[in-house]
């Protein structure tokens, strides 16, 4: 016999997974608390960095020509793979039916898309974001 | 395929076009204004091109749709922007960064040209996140402390925002199979159960940040004290118009087959919205904050555009579609006079910003600063009065007539309760708004006379000229909107 | 062509109200000279649209307001006639003004209000519909307002202000009132209107009053009634006039004689057939009208400031033209154009009469008659041209003021012959003797005799003076010159709205005569002329030194009552002010505020008190901290699930 489910019936893997989703961590930590020896001394409670006995903080600055470039590059690689889904429609048959300037429309597009970025470098070198100072 | 069929989204290309060319030529000329200049001339073509566009086109393989509605709200935002960036000349005259301020101002202005015009999800999303981003970056341009907090607070709030609204566009995209507005709205979506209701406020609550509905409203109030004056207008008044061109197109097309749940989502938050905004508004001793504030509660008014067409498609009445088509130009009125009346009230607002910081005084949007504005500077305080009075929805303004229809359709849609609320809200905000009057005209001058900057005293009087025409002469624009709510809601 | 720019008619004085409002200050003589040419503009386009629609056409122009209000212009021969004259006098007045105000710090604001005055008038005048003409009726009332208290800083000016704009508001909100009754019964007609015609067009009022139920009509015609009696200061809404020369002396000749409280006469000349179909409403507009002009003249008598001698007259000439509409009971459409002649001629002499007070003022810096006296000597045109004015008022043989109060007096007897009522008549002539006298008084005790008092002796400068001149040749020659073309043309007003006075007779429940009118004696016909020659002869032989022969001391004492009741105005201060406002209204006023504080406003007060404190609380969600809010987007998303799901299962 089959019955239109309750709204509630609807949510019974979400509850599952919730109840699941909040048990498995806490029996993890708690098996771990419960197992594992505790004996500890100072070498062991010591911050461990590659062997060496650290010195000075754990927090330092980097310089912020750092994140200009690292935003700058961020973006043209973004930007990059937009070239994956191009490739994937440029053969497509609507591609080949369009016509812009004598060209493919998909070709056009790239070309605009490439000379927005170019003009994006352009902007970058201007304004000597791409300079290490 | 000729460049001729592309005409008319023509607006956007130029406008496009023009700021990148304002940042290129920002690299290599040295002129105090000339990437305003450009700006304001490719504006004011964009909407030229825009009153003149041939409507009903799909373009780029049905992803846009250039109709009456689009054309409206692209209407809505060119106005903005060009009030923005009149004051802006002002503003930003000789500023180190004015290139990428207009550069930014444009491409945003085009982030929400292309979502007034997108009938597909992901298209929608770009334009989306393009206006989010430029705005974004113009909401810190000062450089205060100040524009940095607000800049982060609307950063981190809109990331999470939009996370959701992509979630619930993916949760759509994984029942229907498409991204078209078309063909979503062709599915029944009641095979779905719940995912179409969580889908459903996902969607809403991604918009609801951007139409500042309670309770996504929170960084409203942060960001249009905190980012600089004119970009507060453009957020109020264009940005926060854009949530609603969105959520129109989304919800009263794609997801009419959710018209029940989505009724009573918009019932409750417009009821919310416009009550909690005022309620909190009369506490604000910050007048850019209680702009804020009141802004949130004309959000509350534009909702119940939603609510009246929820209650009344579908039903037995026999004027079913007229009154969904007045209830939706009812928003559009309010949206286009809400556009037009606050981005006056900001510009105001940063003239006295101005008159302070050259006193080198703190806090310049004090209420103390408006004592005796109407003897300081009596053209911005007239303007700020008509402002506020439109804002309160005094006749003859603009305020009134969208109200006015809008509250009419909700009468009509037999939402008496909901007119009620608005009705009393409305004689609440007056409160607030007459205090700041009282302040302009009845108190003691803090100081003398001050010259109000030409560029600020311009877009003021352009706003108030609108303000006012609409008011006393409104059938042509209630025209205008009912024929874009036809467009949408045939 | 020029009825392509009847906009501008209304359009430059507005003009001219901005540019003075905002550059006056910097401007020579506070930018007056804007008003002046833009009024003078308005006279010139006037002027033109005369030329071209001039005898056989009107010109009408609509636009679509919204719903069912348009805003339109019509210029018939009533409204073109009074478009005329205010232009015309105004420009004269503005001019004359820009000698009179001279000096004053607030010049500017003076040409400004003035302006936007003029406008509103004008505006009043070329409407379409009434309801048009109502919002330029209280535009007029504000400015009217703004220029009585125009020396705010004076208590007396203040409250002369607050007065007559309160008294006229009885008057505006019965105006009101009517308006909406009249909509309501047009509205319930369920007219079809060809697409351009509105339901408060005036063409389309006249062509249905018919239709309207004639008590109704009634209502109707005595509501708007009201609002006339507010506006042209009829009794008892007249009080405001006197108190309203607390102004400068061109405010009261601009808006108390020559043009804001002719708009009342207006109001019901425009819309006679109305009245015509309501049964008694003409009756009523007859006896206050008589009324009136007899109640206003015998204070007129004991008035001691020259300006609310010509204030009363005011009051008692608007009150002949009301007679002589009400008299149109009997004679029908041709007392539109007697009361409107009248209402013409007296604008021009009226604000002579008020242009020439002022110049006295100016030099002898009093209003009180009895510290003046032999001011002639020194001011010789200015005594000449307040002769010519008075004459005309005084109905002297072939002034202006002769033929038109002449035809009122004979038109008020053929109502009184056709309906053996001849108080109206009475009123009429009595009244007339009186305006003979006290004008002349006037004239007397100001020019003639010794100084009284030690005042600067110097005619005006001749920027005044040439206004003066000019409105003493029209308000001498005008009546011999336009009289009979003028009648003629106003009679044909109605006729271009095709409406039928007979059906509207029978409604009305009007006698009409047959064949020819009843030939008047001839003692009727030299009556006006003796009344007006005796009356400026009484006045001689008790104020002329030269021709003394009688002393007012003979006939009255300082304990006579008549006089008493006469210098105290009929004590309508004590029972207006003392009596009714301050014992019955301020009583209700009293009781009404208690219910207020105790009823309405605590419960007011807890209501707000109770919302602010709950904004205050609301505030606080508002921390300023990111994570809060981000916290709140998810309360919302999941509250909104709930709440729906919960409304969508409790609904279903």
């Amino acid at each position: 016999m089959t019955s239109e489910p309750l709204a509630v019936e609807y949510y019974v893997p979400l509850i599952m997974f919730l109840i699941m989703g909040a048990i498995v961590p806490i029996a993890a930590l708690a098996a771990v608390k419960i197992i594992s020896p505790l004996k500890p001394n100072r070498r062991k409670l010591s911050m461990y960095e590659g062997g060496l006995v650290p010195i000075r903080d754990a927090r330092i600055q980097f310089n912020v020509q750092y994140y200009l470039f690292a935003i700058v590059f961020v973006i043209f690689d973004v930007e990059v793979l937009f070239l994956y889904p191009w490739v994937y429609i440029y053969a497509s048959e609507v591609m080949q039916r369009v016509m812009v300037f004598g060209m493919n429309i998909a070709v056009f597009e790239m070309l605009m898309f490439v000379a927005v970025l170019l003009l994006g470098l352009l902007y970058a070198i201007k304004k000597e974001a791409l300079r290490w100072v | 395929m000729d460049l001729g069929y592309y005409a008319p989204l023509g607006a956007e290309a130029l406008l496009t076009g023009v700021a990148l060319l304002v940042v290129l030529l920002g690299l290599f000329v040295k002129n105090k204004n000339l990437g305003g200049y450009l700006s304001l001339i490719g504006l004011g073509i964009a909407m030229w091109m825009v009153a003149s566009a041939k409507l009903g086109t799909t373009f780029f393989f049905d992803t846009m749709y250039v109709d009456g509605f689009s054309q409206f709200f692209k209407a809505v935002f060119l106005a903005v922007s060009i009030l923005v960036v009149i004051a802006s000349l002002s503003r930003y005259k000789n500023h180190p960064g004015q290139d990428e301020y207009y550069a930014l101002l444009l491409f945003a202005t085009v982030g929400m040209m292309v979502v007034a015009s997108a009938i597909d999800l992901i298209t929608l999303f770009v334009g989306f996140e393009l206006a989010s981003l430029s705005t974004y970056a113009l909401a810190a341009f000062d450089k205060e402390k100040k524009n940095l907090e607000a800049a982060m607070k609307y950063f981190i709030f809109g990331a999470a925002s939009s996370a959701l609204l992509l979630f619930g566009f993916s949760l759509l995209y994984g029942m229907t199979g498409s991204t078209r507005i078309a063909d979503i709205a062709a599915i029944s979506m009641a095979d779905f159960g719940p995912a179409t209701l969580v889908a459903l406020i996902f969607v809403i609550a991604g918009f609801a940040f951007k139409m500042a509905l309670v309770p996504f409203h929170m960084w409203a109030p942060d960001t249009y004290e905190g980012s600089p004056t004119l970009v507060s207008a453009l957020l109020a008044a264009g940005s926060k118009k854009m949530g609603f061109a969105a959520a129109f197109r989304i919800i009263l097309v794609a997801l009419m087959a959710l018209r029940l749940e989505w009724y009573v989502a918009f019932a409750i938050l417009a009821a919310v919205t416009m009550t909690l905004g005022n309620v909190v508004a009369v506490w604000q001793t910050n007048v850019r904050r209680m702009l804020a504030y009141s802004s949130v509660a004309q959000a509350g008014y534009i909702a119940i555009a939603f609510v009246v067409i929820g209650a009344v498609s579908g039903s037995t009445n026999p004027d079913a579609t007229y009154i969904s088509q007045l209830g939706l130009a009812g928003g559009l009125l309010q949206i286009l006079g809400h556009a037009l009346m606050k981005t006056g009230a900001f510009i105001a607002a940063g003239v006295v910003g101005y008159m302070v910081l050259r006193e080198g005084k703190e806090n310049p949007d004090d209420i103390e600063n408006y004592a005796g504005l109407g003897q300081r500077a009596p053209i911005t305080a007239f303007c700020m009065l008509i402002f506020l009075f439109a804002l309160a929805g005094i006749p003859p303004t603009a305020g009134f007539v969208g109200k006015f229809v809008l509250f009419n359709a909700a009468y009509d849609a037999g939402l008496l309760w909901l007119v009620l609320l608005a009705i009393l809200n409305s004689a609440l905000s007056l409160y607030y708004y007459l205090r700041v009057i009282k302040y302009m005209y009845v108190y003691k001058p803090a100081g003398g006379r001050i010259s109000e900057p030409k560029g600020y005293v311009l877009a003021l009087l352009l706003a108030t000229i609108a303000v006012v025409g609409i008011g006393v002469h409104p059938e042509p624009f209630i025209g205008w909107a009912m024929q874009a709510a036809a467009a949408l809601l045939p | 062509m020029y009825s392509d720019y009847a906009y501008l008619i209304v359009g430059l004085p507005v003009l001219a109200f901005v540019l003075t409002i905002f550059l006056g200050w910097h401007l020579p003589k506070g930018g007056g000279f804007f008003t002046v040419l833009a009024t003078f503009g308005g006279f010139i386009l006037s002027y033109g649209i005369f030329k071209e629609i001039y005898p056989n056409e009107i010109l009408h122009q609509s636009m679509h307001w919204f719903a069912n209000f348009n805003v339109g212009i019509l210029i018939d021969p009533l409204a073109l006639v009074m478009l005329l004259m205010v232009t015309f006098v105004c420009t004269l007045i503005h001019t004359y003004a820009l000698g009179y105000m001279d000096g004053d710090h607030g010049m500017a604001r003076y040409f400004a209000e003035a302006g936007l005055f003029t406008a509103s008038m004008l505006g009043l005048i070329f409407s379409d519909n009434i309801l048009q003409l109502f919002i330029f009726w209280e535009l007029v009332g504000l400015c009217s307002y703004l220029l009585i208290g125009f020396w705010y800083r004076k208590p007396s000016a203040a409250a002369a202000a607050k007065k007559a704009f309160l008294v006229t508001r009885v008057g505006d909100v019965m105006f009101l009132a009517a308006i909406v009754l009249l909509y309501n019964n047009l509205a319930s007609l369920n007219l079809t209107l060809p697409p351009g015609e509105y339901l408060l067009q005036f063409k389309v009022i006249y062509q249905n009053v018919a239709a309207i139920p004639p008590d109704q009509l009634t209502y109707i015609a005595l509501l708007f009634f009201g609002g006339a009696v507010g506006k042209s200061g009829q009794f008892p809404l007249h009080v405001w006039l006197p108190d309203a020369m607390e102004g400068p002396t061109t405010v009261s000749a601009m808006i108390h004689a020559a043009t804001m409280v002719t708009a009342g006469v207006y109001l019901v000349a425009r819309l006679f057939p109305l009245f015509y179909a309501a049964p008694s409403a003409l009756l009523i507009v007859a006896y206050v009208g008589g009324f009136t002009a007899l109640f206003a003249a015998t204070m007129g008598l004991t008035a001691f400031d020259i300006k609310r001698v010509l204030a009363f007259s005011t009051v008692s000439q608007l009150g002949y033209m009301m007679l002589a509409l009400g008299a149109g009971a009997v004679v029908g459409a041709a007392s539109v154009g007697v009361s409107i002649f009248h209402l013409i001629g007296h604008s021009f002499l009226k604000a002579l009469l008020f242009l020439c007070a002022g110049s006295v003022i100016h030099a002898v810096n009093t209003n009180d008659m009895r510290e003046m006296g032999g001011v002639g000597k020194y001011m010789k045109y200015t005594a000449m041209t307040m002769a010519a004015g008075g004459l005309a008022l005084a109905g002297f043989p072939l002034t202006t003021g002769f033929f038109s109060k002449d035809e009122i007096l004979v038109v008020a007897w053929e109502y009184g012959s056709a309906t053996t009522d001849f108080i109206p008549y009475i009123l009429g002539i009595l009244g007339a003797l009186l305006t003979a006298f006290y004008t002349f008084r006037l004239w007397f005790v100001t020019f003639t005799g010794e100084p009284r008092s030690d005042y600067h002796k110097h005619e005006s400068p001749w920027i005044m003076l040439g206004p003066l001149m000019v409105l003493a040749f029209f308000a001498l020659f005008f009546g011999l010159g336009a009289q009979e073309p003028f009648y003629h043309y106003l009679e044909s007003n109605f006729e271009h709205y095709d409406v039928n006075f007979e059906a509207l007779a029978a409604v009305g429940q009007h006698h009409i005569e047959e064949g020819e009118a009843a030939h008047e004696p001839f003692i009727i016909k030299i009556l006006p002329i003796i009344v007006g020659v005796g009356g400026i002869l009484l006045a001689i032989l008790f104020y002329y030194p030269r021709f003394r022969k009688l002393d007012t001391r003979k006939f009255t004492t300082e304990n006579d009552p008549i006089r008493r009741i006469l210098l105290k105005g009929y004590y309508q201060h004590e029972i207006y002010t003392a009596w009714f406002a301050e014992t019955v209204v301020y009583g209700i006023a009293l009781l009404s505020n208690m219910v207020d504080i105790k009823i309405v406003d605590a419960t007011l007060n807890k209501i707000s008190e109770t919302t602010v404190a709950f904004g205050g609380s609301l505030r606080k969600a508002q921390t300023g901290i990111i994570q809060n809010y981000i916290l709140a987007i998810i309360f919302g998303v999941v509250v909104l699930v709930v709440l729906i799901k919960l409304w969508l299962e409790v609904s279903i």
